[in-house]
């Protein structure tokens, strides 16, 4: 070796060294991949010496764009910011480049290639791809250029060009190309120099993504943060689901979105939060007009209530998405016109820009919450293409023009990425737990509600045993009480007689008849006493049946036609109803009942008895007819404020009325319960003392089961 | 002795007034107003006071009064304090007797209805040893 080419190599090895030092502080000093690539290519082109030196990243769908650019002399057109067909590069070459992560050094007017494998041709050994693995290894490298190829580079006014693939981690990102309008050739060292800058630019590419995961983290965090906080404030609960669901339909730049909650086990129905663009099924706004009940998003909230699953039920392929889905099934939909399941509810967005969806359903543990459906506008595109091309011409003809040519392309599906998606599925899930919070809670609150009026309910039931049993014992204290009194007089005047205590005929015929007297009011109000007692333990039944008054109430004037008599108080009946539904036994005592009421309480003036129909219930509302039969008289009369206090048992409306008037004390109280065993009610009415009492029973009047249509056809009932 | 048997069902009264003065040979009197019972008490007519309970239709100074409450006023009046009285009531609980004993400040209780004659007969003679009647 000369000591020229020495101090050359030694001078190259130090440019080499510079180059290499550089590029390393440029990748420690910034994160910004776009200022790392620009400087990468300056130096890489000042270190070769050629034309131009690009960065050109691979799309995911396989085409390209030059994102770096250095040119020299302006000896080649510059490319930057334009995009290359996925055709520009087949398959097969990319593989290549991953596969044998060649670089290649294309002599064009050589028409020859040369591809170079590193060393970790034979450690990465993994030439799976077939038409690779069974060709000799020195075919694959040593084969000629493609005329094809040759043709490309030199409509590109290329002679020379050495490409070297960029890789982030197995995955191969772009490629590093450079250019020369004049065939060059490079040294060994040259090649192994720009490989090496490769792997650094890898480096770089992978501090990148991790600074930018870095940010979507954070940014993440934010809108997480925000969230948090609204879900911590003291607004109420449909206030703050509103707002959570605003604040991440913005943070992925959305156009609309819904929030649906299923209806609570308690509560009354289902709940939906808008914002923004939505579709619309019908022009209705009612619950039936909701997505969440198409059989899309229910399959989707039902799956999310089921244990992790391989697919989707649907015998689709899962999301795209990996292991996270099992945990928060997203459905990320770029464009809702190819999903055939939507093809239903398609038409409900054709008036809307929508054409990306993200449907979260929101779960608690294996429990169904509802679904978070976000909306997401297509896009218009413009793409500045490396000259104008055609897939289906491109074979025959290469393209001569690397001109910009700009294709605009309107309704383009944005497509969702991995960030938003992970966005969502964070939002989601703390909404999930404030939703289910809030419903814990509800739950607890209406749980406690119902606790407390249950138990209310138990202390007034147990109020009201209370003073149901009070009642029973005082009615046995008042009725032991009232027996004794018959009983005293009846034992007196026995006794009397026994003894022989009397001085006269007279006197002997008055204690005979007063024992008898005593008894016989003794057995009144034993008899009363039995009835109540049985009607009060159900065991009184009545026998209802088509009962004629007339002939009734005219029995019970020939009655009591003898106290008439006696007390000159005539007694008149007004009888305008022939019959009546009722128990003949029971009704002919209340009848006796009132009117010996009537007559023991009127020393002077009259007792009527009147019955007439009238139609039931309210005037507006009519019910069947019902008969009034009321017992009016002259007599003593009551406060008003008093007469329900008579029909409690042993109540009169002045105690020593009893003393003067006799009685059980019972007898309105038996009646009022005999009338409400039939089906009627009973009152009594009086305007004060002194001034007379009218007691008014009301009964069914049902002369035959359908008497209440027959009277209405026949217009005799007017309400 | 003279008795006044206060009580508002007068034919009951009248039996009991009738076995008393047979049995015992008392002058027994019949009342049921209190204006009556107390000019008897203060005018020195009255050896003992059979009173009932429950007088419904008593009224004095305006106010419904029971006979606890007539005995009561019998007891706080100087002329009238010295006269025995025993309550006749049907109440027959323990607790009753004792409550309806200690509010009127009556003597002795009796049960209603009236049927051991020969111990309400004995229980006067203790309350006023020197009035015996005619044997």
């Amino acid at each position: 070796m000369s000591g020229e080419t020495k101090s050359k190599n030694s001078g190259k090895l130090l440019t080499e060294g510079m180059l290499l030092n550089r590029m390393t502080n440029r990748i420690r000093q910034s994160l910004e991949l776009h200022e790392i690539l620009s400087a990468t290519v300056g130096e890489v082109r000042s270190f070769l010496g050629t034309d131009r030196v690009k960065v050109y990243r691979f799309d995911r769908d396989g085409s390209g764009q030059v994102i770096a650019e250095s040119i020299g002399q302006n000896r080649l057109p510059s490319l930057l910011g334009l995009h290359f067909p996925a055709t520009d590069i087949p398959p097969h070459i990319r593989e290549m480049f991953v596969k044998a992560r060649v670089r290649s050094i294309v002599d064009v007017p050589a028409q020859r290639i040369t591809f170079s494998h590193l060393d970790s041709l034979e450690a990465n050994g993994d030439l799976t791809v077939e038409d690779i693995r069974q060709r000799p290894i020195e075919e694959i490298l040593q084969r000629s250029v493609d005329p094809c190829h040759i043709e490309y580079l030199t409509a590109m006014g290329v002679n020379s060009s050495l490409v070297v693939p960029i890789f982030h981690g197995k995955e191969l990102w772009g490629l590093l190309a450079s250019h020369h309008a004049e065939p060059k050739v490079f040294s060994a060292s040259d090649l192994h120099i720009v490989q090496m800058v490769a792997d650094q630019v890898s480096v770089a590419i992978a501090h990148s993504r991790l600074l930018s995961s870095a940010r979507s983290a954070a940014r993440r965090e934010a809108l997480i943060n925000q969230i948090s906080t609204l879900l911590h404030t003291p607004l109420n609960i449909q206030q703050i689901l509103q707002g959570v669901l605003e604040k991440i339909v913005a943070a992925i730049g959305g156009a609309g979105g819904r929030l649906y909650l299923n209806p609570m086990e308690t509560s009354s129905g289902p709940e939906l939060y808008t914002t923004g663009t939505l579709p619309k099924l019908s022009g209705e706004s009612g619950e039936s007009d909701w997505l969440e009940y198409h059989p899309f998003w229910q399959h989707l909230m039902l799956q999310a209530t089921l244990p992790v699953q391989a697919t989707d039920g649907w015998g689709e392929k899962p999301l795209e998405r990996s292991p996270k889905e099992a945990a928060a099934p997203v459905r990320a939909i770029d464009d809702l016109y190819q999903q055939p399941r939507l093809a239903q509810v398609a038409f409900a967005f054709r008036h809307t820009p929508i054409r990306g969806m993200l449907v979260m359903p929101l779960r608690y543990s294996q429990q169904s919450l509802g679904c978070l459906t976000l909306f997401r506008s297509e896009i218009d595109t413009d793409i500045l293409w490396a000259g104008r091309f055609d897939p289906d011409q491109r074979n025959a003809k290469v393209r001569q023009s690397f001109d910009a040519w700009r294709e605009f392309k309107r309704g383009c599906a944005h497509p969702w990425t991995e960030e938003e998606i992970e966005l969502v599925e964070g939002a989601g899930t703390h909404l999930s737990m404030a939703v289910m919070q809030n419903r814990l809670y509800q739950w607890e609150r209406e749980h406690r509600l119902l606790v407390e009026m249950r138990n209310q309910e138990l202390q007034a039931a147990r109020a009201a045993a209370d003073e149901a049993s009070r009642l029973k014992s005082d009615f046995l204290s008042s009725t032991s009480h009232e027996l004794r009194t018959p009983l005293a007089s009846t034992l007196n005047y026995l006794k009397l007689l026994k003894e022989g205590f009397y001085d006269s005929e007279e006197e002997f015929k008055e204690y005979i008849h007063i024992a008898h007297q005593s008894a016989e009011n003794l057995v009144a109000i034993i008899n009363d006493v039995l009835d109540i007692a049985k009607i009060e333990a159900g065991r009184m039944s009545v026998s209802p049946e088509r009962v004629l008054l007339a002939p009734l109430i005219e029995e019970q004037r020939r009655l009591f036609n003898l106290d008439s008599r006696r007390k000159g108080i005539p007694l008149t009946v007004e009888c305008e109803v022939e019959s009546v539904w009722a128990d003949k036994v029971k009704l002919r005592q209340i009848l006796t009942n009132l009117l010996s009421n009537a007559f023991k309480f009127t020393s002077a003036g009259a007792v009527r008895v009147r019955a007439v129909q009238r139609l039931g219930g309210e005037p507006a509302a009519p019910l069947p007819p019902v008969v009034d039969i009321s017992v009016t008289d002259t007599g003593i009369g009551i406060d008003p404020s008093k007469t329900e206090l008579l029909f409690e048992p042993f109540v009169q409306a002045d105690g020593s009325i009893k003393r003067r008037y006799g009685g059980t004390g019972l007898g309105l109280t038996v009646c009022k319960r005999l009338v409400k065993l039939m089906g009627g009610e009973i009152w009594l009415e009086s305007a004060g003392e002194g001034e007379g009492t009218t007691v008014t029973f009301t009964l069914p009047y049902r002369a035959s089961p359908n008497d209440f249509d027959t009277l209405k056809a026949q217009g005799e009932i007017s309400p | 002795m003279n008795i006044l048997l206060v009580d508002d069902d007068y034919l009951l009264a009248k039996g009991t007034a009738k076995l008393i003065q047979r049995i015992g040979g008392h002058e027994v009197t019949i009342t049921d107003t209190p204006a009556e019972i107390f000019q008897k008490c203060q005018a020195g007519e009255v050896d003992v006071v059979l009173m009932d309970v429950n007088l419904p239709g008593a009224i004095w100074e305006g106010q419904q009064v029971s006979g606890a409450d007539l005995a009561r006023l019998l007891k706080t009046q100087p002329a009238t304090a010295h006269i025995p009285i025993i309550m006749v009531t049907a109440y027959a609980m323990l607790t009753e007797r004792k409550t309806l004993l200690a509010t009127s400040g009556a003597d002795e209780l009796f049960t209603k209805p009236i049927t051991d004659y020969q111990g309400l007969l004995q229980l006067l003679n203790q309350l006023c040893p020197n009035k015996s009647g005619i044997s």
